[in-house]
């Protein structure tokens, strides 16, 4: 098919704006990225350093002040993430089943929590009450179970067809046995998808941690971010040359943007398959 | 389930329901460990929300009374609170003229790219921001944005002008934040949408061009018509969703430009966490629970009317 003139106009503009937009998205990451690799105190704009050194790491590594939230953040992740997964899928499970009595009830439960949101307060006060004030339980608990996912893991096991479970049933097996021997295996790619969700949920967190976390070498590497470069504080650290905590600033912004970057792939590929399962209908 | 008679009905169902229990056991473990994380960690909450009704924070323990809607009442004399509410109800009604037809017009674009390389390039790299954190948006944002020596600064000076500290500036605070939502989200929206374009029947676009068709009349009658659905169920639960707006505001914003950004649960963190005045902060958080609801079920009621389905 030939292209008219007014065709071809609009294909350079949408090449255009689709690509400025692009650019938009990553040029702001890159920026931050070079800043990183230079030692130049000044901070105009440019994709590539002026000169390429790894002076900020080193100095970064040496001076050790984004070691502990580095570490706080990995282990506060890596186990919400499977506390998480495991408590969604041992709940997803019963939900999925059409013979469970009960089954719309709890459901219904499930989905009052989407819709009345009454905010951070109720949780606090139960955070304090429980005595979780200052440890990451609170954090992993609250966080527990995600709604979305939620219903997101019991549409997917309420797709396997019953058959497939029906055998192993006749043959003693327990429900526990099935769900992780069977359900499970076939649920590789929704599970991948909420493990990604709850993995960056967790990275990410930031609000909780400052209501719930008031020691501060418990603090993770989203609440040194913020402190450093909206709050501008100077992290007790107190330098001669400003340029040195700049440095600290952008090489943190990096180390959160990695695991999310190392990550994205994986999201991609089965994250647009999570949303059209579950999104649009809950 | 089929119907039976009454008689017949009760005893066999019931025992049927214990033979069940004692074959499945593990199912109904199951669902009581899942069920007591809601029952501790979503519905026990729920219960505090009588101290709404009451004077703690506001007196001593020892105190502490019912005051009946006394703080409900309070709410819209305190200035501050109204205008969270105005700020809350601003902002969203910004984000959504603004933000929300972004990711619609960019999925229709990005359809009609031919040059596939190009249009997965793009695709990939437009909703990288999304599973950026507030807080890594902010920085990045405040990075590029700072008053000197910065790319901000930078472009003041082509421009000939003095350049401007725009996180600390009232006038452009709101701006700021319709801008970095779109920023983090118009790509993931895209996404959406595009996914819902690839599942429109191909065959109506074959029978489209035979019947004489051009791009345009492609998109509006067939691409547009299919995404009709989706784009009403996405406006709803974004509507719904006014209320919630928080997150986002806590992270990017400084005391400095509390005036024209504080929103209801800023509002309500500032009362209950920094100053403990919990029963009234509280109150904050039920009125803007009671509203979001009536806004989720108005909105999904309009759903249902509109497509006979709704979003839950």
């Amino acid at each position: 098919m030939k292209e008219t003139r007014g065709q071809k106009i609009f294909n350079v503009f949408n090449y255009l704006i689709m690509g400025l937009f692009a650019l938009t998205m990553i040029v702001p990451i890159l920026y931050i990225l070079q800043l990183t690799f230079s030692g130049d105190p000044n901070l105009d704009f440019r994709l590539i350093p002026k000169k390429i050194t790894l002076y900020n790491y080193k100095f970064v590594i040496k001076q050790g002040l984004l070691l502990r939230p580095l570490l706080n953040s990995i282990y506060l992740s890596v186990t919400g993430t499977f506390f998480s997964l495991t408590l969604t899928s041992v709940l997803a499970y019963p939900l999925a089943d059409k013979q469970l009595p009960g089954r719309r009830f709890f459901n219904f439960l499930v989905v009052l929590t989407i819709m009345i949101n009454l905010g951070f307060l109720p949780k606090y006060l139960l955070v304090r009450d429980l005595r979780l004030m200052n440890t990451y339980w609170s954090l992993i608990l609250v966080g527990g179970i995600n709604s979305f996912n939620l219903i997101l893991l019991r549409n997917y096991f309420q797709s396997i067809p019953e058959e497939l479970f029906d055998s192993a049933r006749i043959d003693g097996a327990s429900e526990m046995k099935i769900l992780i021997s069977i359900v499970l295996p076939l649920s590789f790619p929704i599970l991948a998808t909420i493990f990604l969700f709850y993995f960056v949920a967790f990275w990410n967190e930031y609000f909780n941690v400052i209501l719930y976390i008031t020691d501060h070498t418990k603090y993770t590497l989203q609440v040194i971010l913020r402190s450093m470069i909206i709050l501008e504080e100077d992290m007790g650290a107190s330098f001669a040359d400003t340029t040195l905590l700049d440095n600290i600033k952008y090489t943190t912004v990096i180390v959160a943007l990695v695991p999310i970057l190392a990550l994205y792939p994986f999201l991609q590929r089965y994250f647009t398959k999570g949303i059209m399962l579950g999104s649009v209908k809950g | 389930m089929t119907v039976s008679p009454a008689g017949l009905e009760a005893p066999s169902r019931k025992s049927k329901l214990l033979d069940q229990f004692k074959m499945r056991k593990g199912l109904f473990v199951m669902l009581l460990i899942g069920m007591t994380w809601y029952l501790i960690f979503q519905f026990y909450p729920m219960v505090k929300v009588y101290w709404a009704f009451t004077n703690i924070g506001q007196v001593p323990p020892s105190k502490v009374s019912f005051i009946g809607f006394a703080n409900f009442i309070k709410l819209f004399k305190v200035a501050q609170f109204r205008r969270s509410l105005w700020n809350t109800f601003y902002i969203s009604f910004l984000k959504i003229l603004i933000g929300f037809p972004i990711p619609i017009i960019f999925s229709l674009l990005l359809n009609e790219m031919r040059i596939s390389f190009l249009k997965r390039g793009i695709q990939t790299v437009i909703y990288v921001p999304h599973f950026l954190s507030w807080v890594v948006v902010g920085a990045i944002w405040y990075i590029m944005l700072a008053p000197i020596n910065s790319p901000n600064a930078q472009v003041a000076a082509l421009l000939g002008k003095r350049p401007v500290f725009w996180w600390a500036a009232d006038r452009y605070i709101r701006g700021l934040l319709v801008a970095t939502d779109i920023w983090r989200n118009a790509g993931y929206g895209t996404i959406i949408y595009l996914a819902s374009i690839m599942s429109i029947d191909p065959t109506l676009y074959e029978a489209a061009i035979m019947d004489g068709a051009n791009r345009w009349q492609q998109t509006w009658h067939i691409t547009l018509a299919g995404l009709k659905s989706v784009i009403v169920i996405l406006f709803i639960l974004r509507v719904g969703k006014i209320l919630n707006l928080f997150k986002q505001v806590f992270v990017l914003t400084t005391p400095i430009v509390r005036g024209p950004s504080d929103v209801l649960m800023t509002y309500a963190y500032r009362t209950g966490i920094q100053q403990m005045q919990i029963g009234y902060a509280m109150a904050v958080s039920l009125f803007k629970a009671v509203v979001g609801l009536s806004l989720v079920l108005i909105t999904n009621w309009l759903a249902k009317k509109i497509k006979e389905e709704g979003v839950f």
